[in-house]
C-alpha cells in the first residue's frame, strides 16, 4: 500500500498582533508572568475575517505561484471549528473560491487539535484507494471567537490561523498511524454554548455577548492527559513503522503550551535540536499548529527534504494521533 | 519512595521558579502561599511525572494540603 506525502505547505496569521505588554496592560500582569506561564509572546486574533479567508489566504500562497495545481486537486478537507453554516460545508464555499475543478470531493472536518494527523489518515485512505490523486488539505480555526475577554489563560495562549498543505501519493512504504479518543474528557477543553445543546438565548448573549460560544480549558487536566498520553502515543507510533529514535529527523508536536511542550521533550528524552517548538511567536493555532510548525521548520533548515518526521497531535476531545512522515 | 521528606521538599522548591529558598517546608500548606499560581500546580504534576513517574491530577492536588500529604501521595503510588 502506497503511502502519502506533503508537496506544498503555506499559512495565514491574520494582521492583529497582540504583545505581553498590551495583555500586561489590560490585565494588569506582567509581561514575564504571562510569558513563563505559556511561552507565547504573540499571538493573532481576526478583525472581520472568518474562518474560510484564513484557508483561503494559505491556498492562495500555493495556488497563485503554482496556477495549474488548481487543475490537478481532486479532494479538499477542511479541518477546524468554527464552520460558517450549519449547511452547506464551507469547504464547498471554498472549492469555488479557489477556482478548483467541480469533480472535487469535498469535506469538512469538525477537529481541534489532532485535527491535522486525522485528516492526514483521511487522505492516505483517499489516495491509497484511488479516491484522490492530489488533495488540498487546509485548517483554520478563529479560537478568539470564543474566548471571552476577561479570560486571560485562554487570550494570551491561543491564535487564529489558516494553513494550506498539497497532499499526494508517495510509493514508499510504511506512514501508519496511532489514534487515540476519550469522549470520558469532553469537558476539560470545551466551547459550551456553541452547537444544539443548551444554545445562546438572549439571556445568554446580553450576559456575555459570545454568539459563537465560550471556550472553557481544565489547563491542568490537559495538562495531565498529555503527559499520561503522548509518551506512550510516540512510542507506539516508532514501533508500528519500526523506525528507530535515531531515525527521526525531527519531532512536531501540536504546539500546545510551551511548558507542556518541554515537559513532554525532557520526559521522551528527545534532544533539543530534534524537538520543534515555535510557540513563542505564534501560539497555539488548534488544528493549524503542526502545518505551521513544519513549514517554519522548512524555511529555518531544520527540515529538509528526505527527513523523517514524527508529526503528533493531541488535546480537545480528549483526541490524540500520530504518524511518522517522510518530508 | 527513594528520597526522603526534607530532599522532596528541596527539589521540588527548586521546581517552583521564582520560589523564594527555605519558603517550602514539609508542613507547609503549599497552595496557600502568596506566591502560589495555576503555573505552580503544572510544575507540581511535571515534577512529580518526570521524577516518579506518577501521574497526578488535579484533585490530586486539591486533596494534599501540606507538602508532607504530597510526598505521601506520591509515595503511596510508587509502591
Amino acid at each position: 500500500m502506497g503511502t502519502l506525502t506533503i508537496s506544498h505547505l503555506a499559512y495565514h496569521l491574520p494582521d492583529k498582533k497582540i504583545s505581553n505588554l498590551e495583555l500586561q496592560q489590560r490585565f494588569s500582569v506582567p509581561e514575564s508572568q504571562i510569558f513563563r506561564q505559556t511561552g507565547v509572546k504573540t499571538r493573532f486574533h481576526v478583525e472581520g475575517e472568518l474562518m474560510s479567508n484564513l484557508a483561503e489566504k494559505a491556498a492562495r500562497k500555493i495556488l497563485d505561484i503554482n496556477p495549474s495545481l488548481a487543475s490537478e486537486i481532486d479532494a479538499l478537507i477542511l479541518v477546524g471549528h468554527g464552520f460558517e453554516y450549519q449547511g452547506p460545508i464551507t469547504a464547498a464555499l471554498l472549492q469555488h473560491r479557489l477556482g478548483l475543478k467541480k469533480d472535487c470531493l469535498a469535506l469538512d472536518l469538525p477537529q481541534g487539535c489532532s485535527g491535522y494527523i486525522n485528516a492526514l489518515a483521511v487522505c492516505k485512505g483517499l489516495l491509497s484507494g484511488d479516491l484522490a490523486g492530489c488533495i488540498l488539505l487546509l485548517t483554520a480555526d478563529t479560537p478568539s471567537f470564543a474566548i471571552s475577554s476577561d479570560n486571560l489563560e485562554l487570550l494570551s495562549l491561543f491564535s487564529d490561523s489558516g494553513t494550506a498543505s498539497v497532499i499526494r501519493k508517495s510509493d514508499e512504504e510504511g506512514h501508519k498511524f496511532v489514534f487515540g479518543t476519550d469522549g470520558s474528557g469532553s469537558e476539560f477543553l470545551m466551547v459550551k454554548r456553541s452547537g444544539t445543546v443548551h444554545p445562546p438565548d438572549v439571556e445568554w448573549l446580553q450576559e456575555t455577548n459570545m454568539p459563537h460560544g465560550k471556550m472553557q480549558m481544565d489547563g491542568s487536566a490537559i495538562f495531565t492527559f498529555a503527559l499520561k498520553t503522548v509518551p506512550k502515543m510516540i512510542e507506539e507510533v516508532l514501533m508500528k513503522n519500526n523506525v528507530k529514535d535515531d531515525d527521526i529527523g525531527l519531532y512536531v508536536f501540536h504546539q500546545a503550551n510551551s511548558f507542556l511542550l518541554e515537559s513532554l521533550r525532557k520526559k521522551m528524552k528527545i534532544p533539543h535540536e530534534k524537538f520543534f517548538n515555535d510557540i513563542t511567536e505564534v501560539g497555539n493555532t488548534v488544528s493549524s499548529s503542526i502545518p505551521i510548525a513544519l513549514k517554519q521548520a522548512a524555511d529555518s533548515g531544520r527540515l529538509n527534504r528526505g527527513m523523517k518526521v514524527v508529526l503528533a497531535g493531541f488535546g480537545i476531545g480528549l483526541s490524540w494521533g500520530a504518524t511518522i512522515v517522510k518530508y | 519512595m527513594k528520597i526522603e521528606i526534607e530532599e522532596f521538599t528541596r527539589q521540588l522548591e527548586e521546581e517552583l521558579e521564582g520560589m523564594k529558598p527555605g519558603t517550602l517546608q514539609p508542613e507547609t500548606v503549599y497552595h496557600e502561599l502568596d506566591s502560589w499560581n495555576s503555573m505552580y500546580a503544572l510544575l507540581v504534576i511535571a515534577f512529580v511525572d518526570s521524577n516518579f513517574n506518577v501521574q497526578l491530577n488535579a484533585q490530586d492536588l486539591k486533596n494534599t494540603k501540606t507538602v508532607r500529604q504530597l510526598y505521601d501521595l506520591v509515595a503511596s503510588r510508587t509502591n
